[in-house]
């Protein structure tokens, strides 16, 4: 019976403590806590992948994808794409508004949620960076060629510049923009579609608020290959371009990459000096020319960013199929490629062709390095490279596979296959534009 | 009697006695347009003894001993007539019948006969009557919808945008064609947003095998909508008006000037202003705030969610008229006929692809036509040789506006004001103006061996020449030459032949089985944009030229009276279209390399009429299809900020439709139509270059998938007294959500990309006056007064809406 009383005191005791530990608990400090739906997710990646037909896919991985990265769960929106990445948000065009940007957040429950929003005067904002925690700039469209600044944290309106200039041939706006201290370079691009024949780099000064004015470089039409062929850059891309294509010392690399679907394009890198807003005209760097001095035909390379310490990398077309040179020579040379079945049949050759490599190029000596480890691929297979934690991830795309390769020096290791979906680029959370 | 006679009498019976039995033949005609009716019975008065006419209006009793007979034909929906034949050796007798004054309140299962015989072949048909809906206030959109399968979706009010998606397939995979001409021709004066009920004797929906003598390039299927043809003495007019000053009217006029001669009118008008109110809109105001950055005026632009807008710029305004000359029975023609109309047409546009922040105020399309045809048949040799011609010669015109110097917001106010001209739906201002031109020809030749082997040889061939001017979307070249590229004439050449074998087989033709092959040719050639705007000496021009070749079968068996089984199957192709080919000179490049849709389609299906009383009767039909789908086009991304249509993969569809109709003859008449799909992508062309695409299993998108429609018609004279003439009528149409984009195996798409769960009802009361001259009906659409009826995407519908309609007969 004793026995008893004190198992009864026992389980008694027990009992109450567990009530109150539970009680207190309940009661106390996490009162306080966030619901998943209010949790900023501020690490971690988020992956898109574009589906054949309509929509982009968006998944959020806690960590980076080891093996395989399958998408096949994530969540499909109309379009996603962000131009920036800052304090774990991502700024971007709203998935179903073609004239509002947004500041979207990943949630406790890892779903893409909106927390602000700004509607622009024209229609498909494009351009949209932060450039601190109390600033960001938008290309604002469809008007006067404007940069509108905002407040991050809620998108109100702090100002803007106006960046018209005669100098560019017609109504344009921005691409994209890089950044040396309180100077923005954008890239200019024709307002209705299509592009130009030179490239404009035009350059801001957002503390002062003035327009400082635009320099250009005709990369095609000044151009001719070793072996006397002409070359053009009349659809100049420029992938790669951003905040991370200023050096260290504050030159600023345009890789102008132009399109591949062309009269024998170029692709080139050029340079804008440290201290200057105008090109350096003698600085013009053809790493598929460097890389092969017999490239006559199509010496692109796409896919270019710059890691720091003078060096990049680049998908480059190294060698030229030997069908397309067939095929060109039939033509009597590329400067008679302008049908366009003509350049249809270029482009399926070079759909098929596997002559790009990705390399890394050094931008102080001009020089190209290929990459081992990694397949080669089309050079107009869909390229970027991605900067986690100062380790530089490169896509590979080939009937063989879709994966993320690990960069090590000059020498690449798979590092994840992505399954489910195609491949697209992937956002860091933790990393800042 | 004296012995005389009865000697006569005598040797008369003797005579018939040891006469060889004869044959009862001939063809039965609608009496209204001359035309012969398929599924008419033919019997022998007092006998079981008789036939069905077949799809040319024929018959033939066989094997009957001569004498002296009553003849009876009769049709449902037709007034029965009896004629008395002696008989001694085969002798043809042919049958007018006249429309029943009844027609629109007998509530028939098996209706028009024509539209019966069209679901009775070995292919999958469905063949809606048109007759059954024109007290309502519907147009061919509207018809369209009440069938299994066919998925119809709006974009608005009267007149808007409507888009058919068939067997999970839409776009220019579904072909519509006008009396068998491709509407694409036709232009856009007259389509299936605009043609009202009253025009339209029936529609038939050919499923995802087409015959030759119809058919086009049609990937998925084919629509006809069948006018009404009168070549009596007939004046029938209508109006209707309602809300949103809505107002419709049609009039159908003909003329029978003797046996062989007949004159037809028929015209038809729509007016609408649309401005019916949305809600949830959203509505930008701009203000300036101050620039804390630059120099300058700074714009702040907000939004506000705003409910009961009203839409201000969305006009529809349309007229038809058609004057038919009618020859028939001639030594060189069994049929001649000439038609010459206009259309014309003019429809303010307030939104693109979704209603967003964004308004249309100032764009438009104005499109007319001046089109003549002639239809010709003639049969030879006892008809077993028949010969068929129509050709169509069309003047067309169509302009495209789309510029403005302001842009407004829902509520009319002006939010901006530009220097220049800028657009509100494309990339760049347009003022397009074309002449488009065409003429269409379809010749037919058949040879019925015997009862039971037919030979069919057809060819199609259609012509198209587009030239005009853009005078605000020009391209000016490095020497400073100006380039209108809508100047460059588009032309377009299509040839489609086609072979057919009709065979019949078993004992009473249970077995109907068809086999047949096409051949198709085209030709295409246009003006694009320069890749370089600002560097370019010529404006690019391409051409195609390019061949296929499809085939496909079908069987029908028949094991019983009512029961039907059949399997069908086509290698079907559609041809791209001009602005697939050759982009829009804007953002879309050019594909000169585009290959054509190309699908295998299977179809399975059975169908059981069943009369389960002598006043209750009952259709059902179960079919199931599967579209095999390769080198599908879609727009895809191509290059910077640019895209053009590509062959973006391959897809399959599959699916399951079921239709049951039940009827007692004296006051009721209920349809269900379910149809159940799904449509994903199976794989990706091998040039993509863009490596392996491993979204297989995605579902395609912007597609419903389940969808069903429910119609009453509730003839009220069994429950009121039988002087007043009343009808009940209801439909529901039930969509279930779908998502404007594909979806992964394993995910799911965005909340803000379905279109949701569509319910819509409509109902109304018709009346018809004892002498049926006069019928009088009102109805209501969206009677649940849905706001969230969209059935394009986030397009809102008129909320609950009222019409009223009237039709007198002279």
């Amino acid at each position: 019976m004793k026995k008893l009383k004190t198992d009864i005191k026992l389980w008694s005791s027990t009992l109450l403590l567990g009530l109150f530990l539970t009680t207190t608990i309940g009661c106390s400090d996490d009162d306080d806590s966030l619901s998943p739906s209010e949790v900023r997710l501020t690490d971690g990646f988020v992956f898109t992948s574009f589906i054949s037909g309509s929509g982009t896919t968006v998944e959020y991985f806690p960590t980076l994808p080891s093996g395989i990265a399958d998408l096949s769960g994530g969540t499909t929106f109309e379009s996603f794409g962000a131009g920036s990445v800052f304090d774990g948000a991502l700024y971007g065009r709203q998935t179903d508004d073609e004239r509002t940007l947004v500041k979207y957040g990943i949630d406790g429950n890892e779903e893409l949620v909106i927390d602000a929003s700004v509607t622009t005067s024209g229609q498909f904002p494009f351009m949209i960076r932060v450039l601190n925690e109390d600033l960001g700039v938008y290309d604002e469209r469809g008007t006067t060629p404007t940069l509108t600044f905002f407040d991050p944290e809620n998108f109100d309106i702090q100002g803007s510049i106006d960046i018209s200039d005669p100098q560019i041939p017609s109504q344009h706006r921005s691409q994209d923009m890089a950044r040396r201290d309180n100077i923005l370079f954008t890239v200019a691009r024709p307002e209705a579609g299509g592009n130009f024949d030179q490239v404009y780099i035009q350059a801001t000064d957002f503390e002062s608020g003035e327009y400082l004015g635009v320099t250009t470089f005709d990369v095609g039409n000044r151009f001719v290959t070793p072996l006397g062929i002409n070359t053009s850059s009349t659809f100049p891309n420029f992938g790669g371009f951003g905040f991370q294509s200023v050096d260290e010392q504050g030159n600023v690399y345009v890789f102008a990459e132009s399109d591949p679907l062309n009269q024998n394009p170029i692709s080139a890198v050029l340079k804008i000096p440290a201290g200057s807003t105008e090109f350096d005209p003698d600085y013009f760097f053809v790493p598929a020319l460097v890389a092969d001095q017999t490239n006559q035909f199509f010496p692109t390379a796409n896919g270019f960013f710059y890691m720091g310490n003078g060096l990049a990398v680049a998908s480059v077309a190294i060698g030229t199929p030997q069908e397309l040179v067939d095929y060109v020579v039939s033509l009597g040379g590329p400067q008679f490629l302008d049908t366009e079945e003509e350049i249809a049949q270029v482009t399926n050759i070079l759909f098929e062709a596997k002559n790009a490599q990705w390399s890394v190029l050094d931008l102080v000596n001009q020089t190209v390095t290929p990459i081992t480890g990694i397949p080669s691929q089309s050079p107009v297979s869909f390229n970027i490279a991605v900067e986690v934690d100062g380790v530089f991830y490169l896509t590979v795309q080939t009937e063989e596979e879709n994966a993320y390769y690990r960069l090590d020096g000059t020498t690449a290791t798979k590092a994840f296959d992505i399954v489910g979906g195609t491949i697209g680029r992937f956002y860091d959370l933790s990393k800042n534009n | 009697m004296n012995f005389k006679t009865t000697a006569f009498f005598a040797v008369l019976s003797f005579n018939w006695m040891i006469s060889t039995a004869a044959d009862i033949t001939g063809r039965v005609y609608e009496s209204a347009n001359k035309k012969p009716l398929p599924g008419a019975t033919v019997i022998i008065q007092g006998t079981t003894t008789g036939a069905v006419t077949d799809e040319n209006g024929r018959y033939i009793i066989k094997d009957v001993n001569p004498g002296s007979y009553t003849l009876e034909a009769s049709s449902i929906g037709f007034v029965k007539v009896t004629k008395q034949v002696i008989l001694k050796s085969t002798i043809t007798i042919d049958f007018f019948l006249e429309e029943s004054s009844e027609e629109l309140e007998e509530i028939v299962i098996q209706a028009a006969s024509e539209a019966t015989m069209a679901t009775q072949q070995p292919i999958t048909v469905t063949s809606l009557d048109a007759k059954l809906l024109q007290v309502q206030s519907v147009s061919a959109a509207d018809v369209l919808r009440t069938s299994t399968g066919v998925a119809v979706r709006r974009t608005g009010g009267l007149g808007s945008d409507a888009s058919v998606e068939l067997g999970g397939l839409s776009g220019g995979a579904v072909r519509i064609f006008y009396d068998g001409i491709p509407m694409e021709y036709i232009g856009a004066g007259l389509d299936i947003t605009n043609i009202p009920v009253g025009m339209i004797d029936r529609v038939d929906i050919y499923k995802g095998v087409m015959p030759i003598d119809k058919g086009t390039d049609a990937l998925a299927g084919g629509i006809n909508i069948v006018p009404r043809n009168y070549v009596n003495d007939r004046l029938e007019v209508s109006y209707e008006g309602g809300s949103f000053n809505t107002h419709r009217g049609t009039l159908l006029a003909s003329k029978e000037v003797n046996d062989k001669l007949s004159l037809s009118f028929k015209a038809f008008g729509n007016y609408s202003e649309n401005d019916y109110t949305m809600d949830g809109i959203s509505v930008l105001r701009s203000d300036t705030v101050p620039n804390q950055i630059g120099n300058g005026v700074t714009i702040r632009t907000e939004e506000i969610l705003v409910d009961d807008v009203r839409r201000f710029h969305n006009v529809h305004e349309s007229v038809f008229a058609e004057i038919g000359v009618h020859l028939r029975d001639l030594s060189w023609a069994n049929s001649f006929e000439y038609f010459i109309n206009v259309s014309d047409r003019k429809d303010e546009i307030q939104n693109g692809f979704r209603i967003t922040d964004k308004v249309v105020a100032a764009a438009f399309n104005e499109s007319g036509a001046l089109l003549q045809r002639v239809k010709y048949d003639k049969t030879f040799f006892a008809d077993k040789l028949e010969v068929g011609y129509q050709g169509i010669y069309i003047r067309g015109r169509f302009r495209n506006r789309d510029a403005t110097f302001v842009e407004k917001n829902w509520l009319g106010e002006v939010i901006r004001t530009e220097d220049e001209l800028f657009p509100e739906l494309g990339g760049n201002a347009t003022d397009r103006d074309v002449d488009r031109n065409s003429h269409v020809h379809r010749a037919l030749i058949a040879y019925n061996f015997s009862d039971n082997h037919k030979l069919t040889v057809t060819n199609f061939f259609a012509g198209l020449k587009t030239q005009g001017s853009d005078i605000l979307n020009q391209f000016v070249n490095v020497e400073g030459e100006v380039f209108d590229a809508a100047a460059v004439p588009f032309l377009q050449d299509k040839n489609i032949a086609g072979i057919e074998w009709n065979a019949k087989w078993l004992k009473s033709q249970k077995l109907n089985t068809i086999a047949f092959a096409k051949h198709y040719y085209y030709f295409s050639e246009g003006a694009f944009r320069p890749r370089n705007t600002d560097n370019f000496l010529t404006l690019p021009i391409g051409t195609v030229d390019e061949t296929a070749t499809g085939y496909g079968f079908g069987v029908k068996y028949t094991p019983t009276k009512g029961l039907l089984l059949r399997a069908s199957y086509e290698n079907a192709f559609r041809i791209p279209t001009e602005s697939e080919t050759f982009g829009n000179l804007i953002t879309v490049q050019p594909n000169l390399e585009l290959r054509p849709e190309q699908s295998d389609n299977y179809n399975l299906g059975f169908q059981w009429d069943k009369r389960i009383s002598p006043n209750l009767k009952f259709r059902t039909q179960v079919d199931g299809f599967v579209r095999n789908t390769t080198d599908v086009i879609q727009v895809q991304p191509f290059g910077v900020e640019s895209s053009r249509n590509q062959n973006a993969g391959d897809t399959r569809t599959i699916g399951w439709e079921f239709s049951v109709v039940v009827e007692h003859d004296d006051f009721t008449r209920l349809t269900l139509n379910i149809t159940d799909q799904e449509r994903t992508f199976t794989g990706f062309p091998s040039n993509s270059g863009q490596g392996v695409q491993s979204t297989e299993g995605a579902d395609f998108p912007n597609t419903p998938f389940f969808f069903y429609n429910v119609q009453a018609n509730v003839g009220l004279k069994t429950f009121i007294p039988k002087s007043i003439d009343l009808q009940f009528f209801a439909n529901y149409f039930y969509v279930e959500q779908f998502s404007i984009v594909s979806t992964l195996a394993n995910g799911q798409a965005a909340e803000n990309t379905f279109v949701p769960d569509q319910r819509e009802m409509t109902a109304g009361l018709g009346y018809a006056t004892d002498s049926k001259k006069i019928r009088i009906s009102a109805q209501v659409n969206n009677l649940l007064n849905n706001r969230q009826l969209f059935d394009n995407f986030r397009i809102n519908r008129p909320g609950r809406h009222f019409l009223a309609k009237i039709i007198y007969q002279f």
